[in-house]
């Protein structure tokens, strides 16, 4: 009797923690603030290897390989991943020159003009395993990821790596219309997606500006004509 | 008239053109220079009329709108290093001053709000716009006025672009500093906080000291249901009580406002000078509290996270019942 009143107080013992435990697990955290984009895995492949041009995969990367690292400039400021030293270096780098404009991304190359154009996403992406990196050192392999933008159905996206100090359009660049994209990258480095830049609605500084380019013009304008018409009847006033 | 009579007319008309458009400059000028002050509503793309089960609406004059932000943040305000920063809103509420009734509404909005907002780019342009939860608004920039810019442009769109005059964030450290600034704010514990705080016990009523107070409105892990929904009746009591308070300082220090913002400063990102916070103590001090009012809507459990999916023609019908006038 002792041993089957022990062994129920066991049980009720462990199904009490299991409870408080299923309980404290039912908790969803916050959204927090979206730092490098996501990879979109199929299953538990995060990105593969695939031959130009057929798309023959040759290799993928899993979930498990822990092989593709994503970081955002936010993170590499942090440090608070395993993204390798030089790499992060460049990335900062780059990011500090495009903030101060010393470095400017030739939208040329792919047929816009740079006042209509924005820096939507700027991360590196690195592979740090030898043998994936040995695969993708083909130059007949492309390395082929997905990414979740949040990029609306239509919208024109386009993304360059930052390869030996260049800037390069990647060799395929797919917005899947359901806010992912799709790149094909024969190296990785620092990568930038680029958008079309919306004019913002007009703040207070801007309106500023504004208003005092064109009422400083009508003003310098109107009084310029007004000294002009005064010489002119004076001169006419003494021809009569 | 002689020809002569009829050229110095003309000229003359010239002239008062002339001067009447330098005038006119003039003004806009000054308008915007000197007599500006920092506080000045802006123009957010709104200000346009809408149009509402076939009738047409504008945006009411008789109201001034201050949108308050609780950012997802500890310590003082500090501009991120990245182009984007981590300081979600976790909180946004609209109050209403209401000319016309002499009432402050209130307008809860839930963080979860699955909404369209503006993604601002590296070098601080927009670019493009994510669909997602509304607290994300604030996570683009650099976690000063441009975050907070785009939380009220998300915010003005979602409501028809109904026009918001100021906005007012703060980290979460100023609620300490507020809460005892105005002598604790007693409110009647609604959930079970055992797990977080054992000073707050369900069902009584506790005047929250600094300690109580960020934990009463910041915790959710651990708190009864952990829903983000159950932490707005608690904001929504807590406003009530703190500015039951306000009121009653405000009445013995017209400066009182001012004063307050001066003490969280260092935690706060605002686009009202003192001058117009003191304005806006003096004209809307007096006011009742009207409604606490919040979107409907339902809330479900997306892959990762809670989305708030906003019912669209209440949202409407709230949105122009509290912004616009018919035309």
């Amino acid at each position: 009797m002792k041993k089957i009143l022990s062994l129920l107080l066991v049980i009720a013992l462990c199904v009490s923690v299991c409870a408080s435990v299923m309980a404290a697990d039912n908790y969803v955290p916050s959204i927090g603030d979206k730092q490098e984009p996501e990879i979109v895995p199929d299953g538990d492949v995060i990105a593969d290897i695939v031959e130009i041009p057929s798309d023959t995969v040759v290799d993928d990367i899993t979930t498990h390989d822990a092989c593709l690292i994503i970081t955002s400039v936010a993170t590499a400021q942090a440090g608070t991943n395993n993204i390798p030293p030089e790499a992060k270096e460049i990335l900062l780098d780059v990011y500090e020159k495009l903030v101060d404009g010393s470095m400017k991304i030739p939208y040329d190359k792919v047929g816009k003009d740079p006042s209509t154009m924005e820096i939507r996403e700027l991360f590196d992406i690195s592979l740090i395993c030898q043998d994936h990196n040995k695969l993708l050192g083909d130059p007949n392999n492309t390395l082929r990821v997905k990414f979740d933008l949040g990029v609306k159905a239509g919208d024109e996206v386009y993304a360059m790596i930052y390869v030996d100090g260049e800037w390069k359009v990647v060799r395929a660049c797919e917005n899947n219309g359901d806010g992912t994209v799709t790149v094909k990258l024969d190296e990785l480095c620092p990568i930038v997606f680029v958008v079309e830049a919306k004019t913002p609605p007009a703040q207070t500084g801007d309106a500023n500006r504004d208003t005092l380019a064109i009422y400083g013009g009508l003003l310098a304008v109107s009084l310029v004509a007004i000294v002009a018409l005064f010489v002119v009847y004076r001169k006419k006033a003494a021809k009569e | 008239m002689g020809r002569r009579g009829l050229t110095k007319g003309a000229f003359l008309a010239a002239a008062l053109i002339l001067i009447f458009v330098m005038l006119y400059s003039g003004l806009q000028i000054l308008g915007s220079t000197v007599l500006q002050n920092k506080g000045a509503p802006v123009a957010t793309g709104a200000g346009k009329t809408v149009v509402y089960e076939g009738a047409e609406y504008y945006p009411r004059q008789d109201i001034t709108v201050v949108m308050l932000l609780g950012i997802d943040e500890e310590g003082p305000v500090v501009e991120s290093a990245a182009y984007n920063n981590s300081g979600g809103a976790d909180m946004i509420t609209l109050l209403i001053f209401d000319q016309k009734t002499q009432t402050c509404d209130l307008l809860v909005l839930n963080r979860d709000s699955m909404v369209e907002m503006p993604v601002l780019g590296l070098t601080g342009k927009p670019a493009g716009t994510l669909y997602g939860q509304l607290a994300l608004s604030h996570t683009y920039g650099r976690g000063l006025e441009d975050s907070c810019e785009n939380t009220r442009t998300t915010v003005s769109d979602m409501l028809l672009g109904a026009q918001i005059d100021y906005y007012f964030s703060m980290n979460m450290d100023g609620i300490a500093i507020l809460n005892d600034a105005v002598g604790g704010v007693e409110v009647t514990v609604r959930d079970d906080f055992s797990a977080v705080d054992p000073t707050l016990v369900m069902g009584q009523k506790v005047h929250l000291n600094s300690q109580q107070a960020v934990h009463y409105l910041r915790s959710r892990q651990g708190v009864g249901t952990g829903l983000n929904m159950s932490r707005m009746e608690r904001h929504k009591e807590y406003m009530r009580g703190f500015v039951a308070l306000l009121k009653e300082n405000l009445r013995d220090d017209p400066l009182y406002a001012s004063q307050l913002l001066a003490q969280v400063e260092a935690y706060s990102v605002t686009d009202c000078s003192t001058t117009v916070l003191n304005r806006l103590a003096s004209d809307y001090g007096d006011y009742t509290l009207g409604r606490i009012l919040s979107p409907e809507g339902e809330n479900v459990l997306g892959d990762e996270f809670y989305e708030f999916h906003l019912d669209e023609k209440a949202l409407e019908k709230l949105a122009i019942e509290l912004f616009f006038d018919k035309k």
